[in-house]
Order: C-alpha cells, then structure tokens, then sequence
C-alpha cells in the first residue's frame, strides 16, 4: 500500500512538471519558428550580421545606462511650479526623454513623459506641443488627454478643458492599464517609483474622477478646482 | 578505452571551437572587449598587469597576462585606435581576440561532455552537451575577449574535481589539481576567492582534513588573491537589471525545477529502494550547488538593500561563476536518473521526455535571450 502511495505520489510530482514544461513552451511557440529556422539552416551563423540592428540594440543599452533621476522628478509635489526641483535634474529628464524619442520616434508616450518635464520646468508652449504629440496613440494618451486639460483649464480655456477631460473620462481604464503596464517607458517609471499595478489602477480612477468633477464644474458654471497639476500616474 | 576517450575529447572540442570561431567571426567588438584590449592588455606594462595596478575594475591579472602572452607571440596589436565608440567590426581582429576565450570556453564545455558520457555513456554526453548549449549565459560570452571564459572554464574544473572527490568516499582529494585551479581562480576574479573557500570548507566536510592538503589547496591561493582584493578600486554597486533576471540568466528556472524535483526523488524513495543507490554525483553535488546559489543571491540582497553610491553596474555576468555549476548539476540529475533506471525502459522514457521537454522549454528562452542581446545565435 505504501509502495503504491509512494508511486503515485512520484507520478503526480513527474506529470506536474511536465505540464510546467509543457506550459513554458507553449508561452514562447512564438519562438518556435526562428528558433525551427536556426537549427536547419544556422541562422546568424552563417548569414551576415544586421549592424543596424546591432547598433539600434546598443543605444538601446545605452539609454538603459543613462536613466535620469525619474523618482526625483516624478514625487516632487503636486502643483505645477518645479517645487525647488534641481534645474539640472529636470533638464538630465528632458534630455533623457528627447533621446528616446530620437531613437523610438514610435514610442508616444515618450511624448507624454517629456511633456510633463516641461510642465514641470514651466515651460507650457513646449508641454502643450508635448501633450499634444502623446494624444494620437499610445500608453500615454490619457495622461496626454488629462495633462492638456489641466493646461487648457490653467489658461482659461473652459472649451478646450471641457472637451480634454470629457476625452480622457470616457476611455476605457482597463485598456488603459493594460497598454500602461505593458510600456517600456512606464514599467521603467513604475520601477524607480516603486510603483504595482493597483497604485496605477488607484491614480488612474483618482484621476477619471477628477475630470468628471471638472466637466461637472464647467456644465454648472462653477469655478474648477485650483489644485489640479500635471499627472502622469 | 582511453582512446575512445582520447577521440571523444577531440571531437567534442573540434565541434565547439569550431561554432566559437563562427561566433566570432559573426559578433563584432563592442566597448568592454575594446577598452580591455586597448588598455589593460596593450598600454599596461607587465608590471602593472602583475600587480594589480591597472583600469580595470576587475584587477585580477591572470587573464589579460594570458592576452598578453598570446598577441605578443603574435606580434598582434589592434589594427585601429579605438576611439571609444559603439561597435567594431573587424572579422579578422574578433577572431584574433577572441582565440583564447573560445579554447578555453570549448575545453570546459568539452570537459563536461566528456565527464558525463564516461559515466552515464552516449546518453550521458549527448544530455550533457544539449543542457551546455540550451545556457544562455554560454552563448553570450563564449566568445567574449575578458576573463569571463577563463573564469567559467575553472569553476568547471572546480566543480568537476569536487564532484569527482565528494563521490568516492574515503578518497583523499587531491592536492595539486585543486591548488592549481583554486590559484587560477584567485588570480582571476575576486569572487574566486570566496569560491576557494567554499570549496574547501566543503571538502572539509565531506572528509578531507589534511592540514597540508587545505594550506596547498586553500590558503596559498588565498594569499595570492588576497593581494588584489586590496589594490582593487573600491566602487557603491548597484543593480543594472532585476535580481531574477540576473539569477535565472545564470541558472535557468528548467534548471531549478529540475534540481526540486530530484530533492523530491531523494526525499521520497526509501533508502532501501535499489535505484536510488545511483542518485550519487546529484546528491553529492547538491550542497556545493545549494551554497553559491545562497551565496549569490545573498549578493544580490546585499546590492538591492546597499545604499552606497551607485557607480559600478551589477549585471548577469558578474554570477557567471553560476552557470557551470547549474549546467553540472543538471548533467548530474540525468546522468543519475538514466543509470537508476538501465531495466526500466518505461520509467527512462517517461524521465528522457520529461528531460527534453524541460530542455525545449530552456532552448527556447535561451533563444529569445541571446537574439534579443545580440543578432547572433
């Protein structure tokens, strides 16, 4: 009897495993055709090397090398002003993010990012074109829809505020999310900030909620709340 | 018999360094290699190489006084001023430079084949050879002139030796391979010091007391290594990449989870039950595998909890002293399962597909890992 709870427990613990392999194949088959085309025929090998890609790859390093003081200038408080925020510090971010976009140009939350140091360095023209670039598409759009209707409603554009805002609430926050955790730029972010994704959940419906209170202000004529700033999470 | 072996060696180095002069010739120079060519092995003097007083982070000479040796003989020097940027393509200087990375990568890979099939035959090789080439960290720096390769092929020797002594009880270890491995590894990388000790501390346990054996084996290689632990610049680390992927780059999660289940195995079959009489060279190589695991991911706590400043980035490499012992520790648990089952076809089927499902599964990220670091695989 023993011998037999004996086997069977060694069957169930070999069959386990095999399913956690079997699993972790199945997660990379998309692998599995290069990898097919590398053991026929010697892919990279025995074919020229792609330099480009080679070098695309390094300034890719490089950047990771190179990444500026992200938690300083993310937690450095709520208004818009830089908040005794080191010149230099904000300018390393600007920097950072302008040569992410020279080598991704795909990559719009870049955008958003950069926006939100300009923000932050109070240079608003340049947050808006920022913004404005991160509003097509991407991870950052709702930051960028947000973002821009603080800025509307700090110049006293209630139209443009009201359109933003009404943008921003109506896009689904689990596409959201999802497209957030899945951005290099962010998941760096929420990295250095020691971020989950619940915190990123949580600011993003704080954030919703706020817009619909300032769409709610501007039906009934109300003056906005004061408090608002740029927000990226 | 030996010459079998003799042919078998031949063979498995042939094929190796013969994939390490494609890799080669197929990977170009990038900034470490070039800085460590440029400065440290063609502007230092032999004295300075010797004493540790070089630019390098990693002061220890053994490897760019090998480098050295070797151009020189060679009259080789590289044909560009390297300026400091990006990559180099060169086909004929990434050979060049890389020659000694590639024999010894290839001895210690052939080292492995070879020791597993003496003892568990094709099988055991043929298993051997796969588990080596399904490593990521064996494709990255294969070729890869620094004192990476020098630094993998003496934890195999290491690993190999203690494997080989821990498994016949009563044997005495013998002195002189272990002084000669312990003094390259303390002459090599500052870890190879807390590697000499282990290893001794671990010898000692399993039985070998002499006084003499630990001073030859043990302390000489210390002294020396000790030198350049002090004329080591002293830098704040701080973690370039996750700790799990800094540690699973090193040892696979096939290779963990295969490790879990063989201490199931051992922990569930009776002490009487006749196969287990062949889980021998898992289970003696279990606490040396078990202890530099703990070690680096003791290492890893200590930069993620460390608060000094942040200059000198910790990436996989700097474990790669990891990677053969997981690599041999893998080799082991076949090698054990397929001699504890020789008059059970079924129970070895069942055990050789789960082996080569995990395999399949340590292949393929292997894959994306190195394509995604490199065009090359």
């Amino acid at each position: 009897m023993a011998k037999i709870l004996l086997r069977g427990t060694v069957g169930i613990v070999l069959l386990g495993v095999l399913g956690v392999f079997i699993v972790r194949v199945y997660q990379q088959r998309d692998v599995l055709p290069e990898f097919y085309q590398w053991v026929i025929s010697g892919k990279y090998i025995f074919e020229e090397i792609d330099l480009g890609r080679m070098h695309r790859d390094l300034t890719l390093k490089d950047l990771n090398f190179s990444i500026p003081p992200l938690d300083r200038i993310f937690n450095a408080g709520s208004s818009t002003g830089n908040l005794g925020l080191e010149k230099a510090d904000i300018e390393k971010c600007r920097a950072y993010y302008r040569l992410v976009l020279e080598d991704m140009p795909q990559m719009q939350e870049a955008h958003v990012f950069l926006g939100f140091c300009e923000g932050k360095a109070e240079n608003f023209p340049g947050a808006f074109l920022e913004f404005k670039q991160g509003l097509e598409s991407g991870a950052g759009v709702f930051w960028a829809s947000y973002d821009l209707g603080v800025l509307a409603m700090m110049q006293g554009n209630e139209g443009a505020a009201e359109v933003l805002f009404l943008r921003a609430a109506k896009l689904p926050l689990a596409d959201v999310l999802r497209s957030i955790l899945m951005s290099k730029l962010f998941q760096q972010y929420m990295q250095v900030n020691n971020m989950t994704p619940q915190k990123i959940w949580g600011g993003l419906n704080e954030a919703r909620d706020d817009a619909i209170q300032n769409l709610k202000f501007i039906e009934e004529g109300r003056a906005l709340t004061s408090d608002m700033s740029f927000r990226i999470f | 018999m030996l010459m079998k072996v003799f042919i078998a060696g031949i063979l498995a180095f042939s094929f190796f360094f013969s994939v390490g002069i494609l890799l080669a010739r197929h990977k170009p120079l990038w900034n470490d290699e070039l800085y460590g060519q440029q400065s440290t092995v063609q502007r230092t003097s032999w004295p300075d190489i010797i004493s540790g007083r070089q630019t390098e982070w990693n002061n220890f000479p053994l490897f760019y006084a090998l480098q050295k040796g070797i151009l020189q003989l060679f009259h080789y020097q590289l044909p560009f001023v390297w300026d400091g940027s990006g990559l180099v393509v060169n086909p004929h200087a990434q050979i060049v430079l890389r020659v000694l990375p590639d024999i010894l990568m290839s001895i210690a890979l052939s080292a492995i084949v070879l020791f597993f099939g003496l003892r568990s035959g094709f099988a055991g090789g043929l298993a051997a050879a796969l588990i080596c080439l399904s490593t990521p960290m064996v494709w990255l720096y294969w070729v890869e002139a620094r004192a990476y390769s020098l630094w993998f092929v003496l934890t195999v020797f290491q690993s190999l030796l203690f494997l080989g002594t821990a498994s016949k009880k009563g044997t005495n270890a013998p002195a002189a391979p272990f002084a000669l491995v312990h003094t390259g590894l303390c002459l090599t990388a500052p870890f190879g010091i807390v590697q000499t000790i282990v290893c001794q501390g671990l010898l000692w346990s399993v039985g070998t007391r002499r006084v003499r054996f630990h001073i030859i084996a043990g302390l000489l290689p210390l002294f020396l290594g000790a030198h350049y632990i002090w004329a080591q610049q002293k830098f704040g680390a701080y973690l370039f990449a996750s700790w799990q992927d800094i540690f699973l780059r090193n040892y696979p999660l096939e290779g963990i989870i295969f490790l879990g289940v063989y201490a199931v195995l051992l922990c569930l079959l009776p002490r009487e039950e006749g196969s287990r009489k062949y889980f021998l060279f898992g289970r003696v190589f279990f606490p040396f595998c078990l202890a530099f695991m703990a070690i680096a991911l003791a290492g890893l706590f200590y930069v993620v909890c460390s608060s000094a400043s942040r200059s000198l980035p910790v990436v996989e490499r700097q474990f790669i002293f990891l990677t053969p012992m997981g690599m041999i520790m893998t080799a082991a648990i076949f090698s054990d399962l397929w001699l504890a089952t020789p008059e059970r076809p079924w129970r070895r089927l069942g055990g050789t597909v789960i082996f080569a499902a995990g395999l399949l599964a340590q292949f393929l990220s292997t894959f994306e890992t190195v394509d995604h670091f490199y065009v090359y695989f």
